[in-house]
């Protein structure tokens, strides 16, 4: 009965033991990280709306390079805007942003508030994406050959003549990849 | 029995390793790697201090024993998460998850752009395994863990640790229960990547009634692992300081400074099976099973 008893412990221990760093090793088996990425948007000319674009590629970073072909899932998670210099500097127009698969379909589009750029110069605006946006870009980047994205930041409203914008756009992706 | 081997080292190399998982610790700087892995370091002590005795009693003449303790540790609410240091125009107002927080990493928004920080892999019980061996003598038990060399791919993992306990209440006449002090030193290291140190002196007593045994103790420690890892230099960072590539060496001390131990111990003939709680920084569940005389 003793050894009966002995046994029943030992192979429990085990058992716990085993099952609970399965769990454990399970968790150690993925890692998710968000990667942030920066683009250049420069827009000049005498119009009363100018645009620029800027390509996304997902390539474009290393964690992200280092591990394609073990990427789970990659999503869009945060979005942001920063004037670096805008000349002149009252400059007034309203801002807005556009984000497009890489065959061009708009995925959506979001405007900035106030209408002075000079507003988010140092101080970027991180736009607060609804749950259908966010949606609809991770649908996009669900097949994980979609690699790129494009933005585009459009001024309208502004009065003519000469007139330079230099922004920068910050997105963040979320990417869950095997280790 | 290669698996029961693997299984009880399995806790230690899953540890150590985890710090080799540059990934995982590439975005942190010097500063918030000790913020993020503070609770991992303090489970490896709470872990790696744990499990040191089960009685006061040392033998007078000669004893021997080998046992293999298991434990559960679990990590409190407020080891998930921690305030990130984060350069001027950033706020840290949400922390960031510890390496025992939840998956998603985060992000903070600044005038540099976005700074990331890691997530972490959402356990808040952690178990635990080691084996032991001890021999006693005049009352004064020496006791030793160990184990040897493990190859994990082109790295090595060394784990030694070695305890010296002596009865105290063996000076004092008719002292209803058992008093004994011990000091504990254990070492683990993984290559040049990792090398914690562990110490702990406790004082500890216990009385029995029959084959039944209760136990208590008070505990002081500390654990401190240095930490060699690479930064992967991201240009898109907003923290000036994981731009570029950068070796990283950061000593991590673990928040586990003094526990209180109790629990009871069942003796039958050779075999002793004891149970007890450490509650610390990390509240830790002990269990062993030891073979003695």
């Amino acid at each position: 009965m003793r050894k009966n008893n002995k046994n029943i412990f030992i192979a429990g221990f085990f058992v716990l033991a085993f099952s609970f760093n399965g769990c454990l090793l399970d968790a150690f088996d993925t890692l998710t990280q968000e990667l942030p990425y920066t683009y250049n948007l420069s827009i000049s000319g005498d119009a009363t709306t100018l645009e620029s674009t800027a390509t996304v590629n997902l390539d474009n970073n290393d964690f992200y390079d280092d591990n394609q072909g073990k990427i789970n899932k990659i999503e869009l998670v945060k979005l942001a805007y920063k004037t670096k210099e805008v000349n002149p500097e009252n400059l007034q127009g309203n801002i807005s942003l556009t984000i497009k698969q890489s065959n061009g379909t708009v995925i959506f589009s979001k405007s900035i508030p106030g209408n002075q750029p000079s507003l988010y110069t140092n101080n970027p605006y991180e736009l607060s994406l609804t749950q259908q946006e966010i949606q609809l870009a991770n649908t996009y980047l669900s097949n994980l050959s979609n690699k790129q994205l494009i933005i585009t930041a459009m001024v309208s409203g502004l009065t003519e003549g000469p007139k330079s914008l230099e922004a920068e756009i910050f997105i963040v992706f979320e990417m869950d990849y095997d280790l | 029995m290669i698996k029961a081997y693997w299984i009880i080292f399995l806790s230690i190399i899953l540890f150590t390793t985890s710090f080799a998982q540059d990934d995982r610790f590439s975005q942190l700087n010097s500063d918030n790697v000790k913020g993020y892995a503070t609770p991992l370091v303090t489970t490896l002590g709470m872990g790696i201090n744990s499990g040191g005795f089960h009685s006061a009693s040392v033998a007078k003449t000669f004893g021997f024993s080998i046992s293999l303790k298991g434990m559960m540790i679990t990590v409190p609410n407020d080891q998930l998460t921690f305030k990130p240091s984060l350069p001027d125009g950033y706020n840290s107002d949400e922390n960031a998850p510890t390496f025992w927080g939840e998956k998603g990493g985060s992000s903070y928004l600044g005038p540099n752009g976005y700074i990331s920080l890691p997530g972490g892999i959402d356990e808040q019980s952690i178990p635990f395994a080691m084996p032991q061996v001890a021999v006693s003598f005049l009352g004064t038990e020496v006791m030793l863990r160990f184990i040897p060399t493990i190859k994990a791919g082109d790295e090595e993992i060394n784990f030694f640790g070695l305890g010296v306990k002596h009865s105290v209440s063996q000076y004092i006449p008719l002292l209803p229960l058992d008093i004994a002090v011990q000091g504990i030193y254990n070492k683990v290291k993984f290559s040049d990547i990792v090398e914690g140190t562990n110490l702990a002196f406790n004082v500890h007593a216990s009385k029995s009634f029959g084959i039944i045994a209760l136990y208590s103790g008070l505990q002081y420690e500390s654990s401190k692992f240095d930490l060699n890892y690479t930064i992967k230099g991201d240009p898109n960072s907003g923290d000036p300081t994981l731009r570029q590539d950068k070796e990283i060496s950061a000593e991590v001390d673990g928040d586990n400074n003094f526990r209180f131990i109790v629990g009871g111990a069942l003796k039958l003939a050779l075999i002793v099976i004891n149970a007890d709680i450490n509650l610390g920084s990390q509240t830790v569940f002990t269990t062993g099973l030891s073979f003695e005389f």
